[in-house]
């Protein structure tokens, strides 16, 4: 009866082990997966936050007067999007142009920062502060 | 006194009771898992589905802004004036809480609409262009609780702004 017990005890822990680990796996998969979305969703929103960015300076809409839809995504949210804009003055065929670079970044889940830089040349008049 | 087979029927009873027992809780665990993966799959799709939208209108206003000559904007509805081919040349899209369209030449061409998907136009008049600010909305999942909105915000260089006389064609949905 002792070995009986033994061989049931065994089996109880190989399938209590077995679905440990289809827990562990099904978790760090779908944490990897929301992850990847996250990080894919991240790409989208800087790309289309600089961009607007980059037509707003084209416009020469002045930063501070930023339309209510882009503060709440800059300013209102603890994920919110931080953005710099950098300017050289172009050199040789762009001669007379700024080199506008806007940089946007975002931290996702897990602290991880994404990134995304757009550049153009604008003429001088569009970038002037 | 007991006899040692009604023992031993007694134990295998018991084992049993555990067995199945423990196999009903290992298989809820499990099946809490699959629902949950279907889940997650589900919202992924749908979330999916939301951005093709946002997508196929960014992609449609965008060429039709470069293609305008100008532009007419009331809060609601914007003209783009020379952006069609033929003789009705102008394209509106109509922004509605829910969905958009565009028309051409008076004719629906286009709609946008999503569940759980929302948008939002503002015209901003710069110095030397316009901007149309779209913002997508996305609500949460049902599932997700006190979730924020997720916005997306696109801003659209516009032609130059259409006088109070500027030739336009007609043909806007209302």
């Amino acid at each position: 009866m002792t070995g009986r017990r033994a061989v049931l005890t065994f089996d109880l822990i190989v399938a209590a082990g077995l679905t440990l680990l289809l827990v562990i796996g099904f978790t760090l998969a779908a944490r990897q997966f929301v992850r990847a979305r996250d990080y894919t969703d991240a790409q989208r929103l800087l790309r289309l936050t600089a961009e607007a960015e980059l037509n707003r300076l084209r416009a020469g809409l002045p930063v501070e007067e930023r339309p209510a839809a882009a503060r709440t995504t800059l300013e209102q949210r603890p994920d919110a999007v931080v953005l710099e804009t950098s300017r050289t003055p172009g050199t040789g065929v762009w001669s007379g142009c700024t080199r506008v670079t806007v940089v946007a970044r975002r931290q996702i889940r897990g602290g991880q920062w994404v990134r995304v830089e757009l550049s153009a040349y604008l003429r001088m008049e569009d970038v002037e502060p | 006194m007991t006899t040692p087979r009604r023992t031993a029927r007694a134990f295998m009873l018991v084992e049993l009771m555990w067995v199945i027992l423990l196999s009903a809780v290992f298989l809820g665990i499990l099946g809490k898992l699959t629902i949950d993966a279907f889940y997650l799959l589900r919202v992924a799709s749908q979330h999916s589905d939301r951005m093709a939208v946002m997508d196929s209108l960014t992609g449609r206003l965008r060429s039709d802004a470069l293609r305008a000559s100008a532009y007419r904007w009331n809060g609601r509805t914007l003209t783009l004036i020379g952006a069609a081919d033929g003789p009705d040349r102008d394209v509106h899209y109509v922004v509605d809480v829910d969905r958009v369209r565009r028309a051409e030449a008076g004719v629906e061409t286009h709609q946008w609409q999503m569940f759980r998907l929302g948008f939002a136009g503002e015209c901003q008049r710069g110095p030397r262009a316009d901007v149309l600010q779209l913002e997508f909305i996305e609500q949460p999942p049902e599932r997700a609780g006190r979730l924020p909105d997720r916005r997306f915000t696109l801003g659209v260089l516009l032609p130059p702004a259409a006088g109070d006389g500027a030739p336009t064609s007609g043909g806007e949905l209302r």
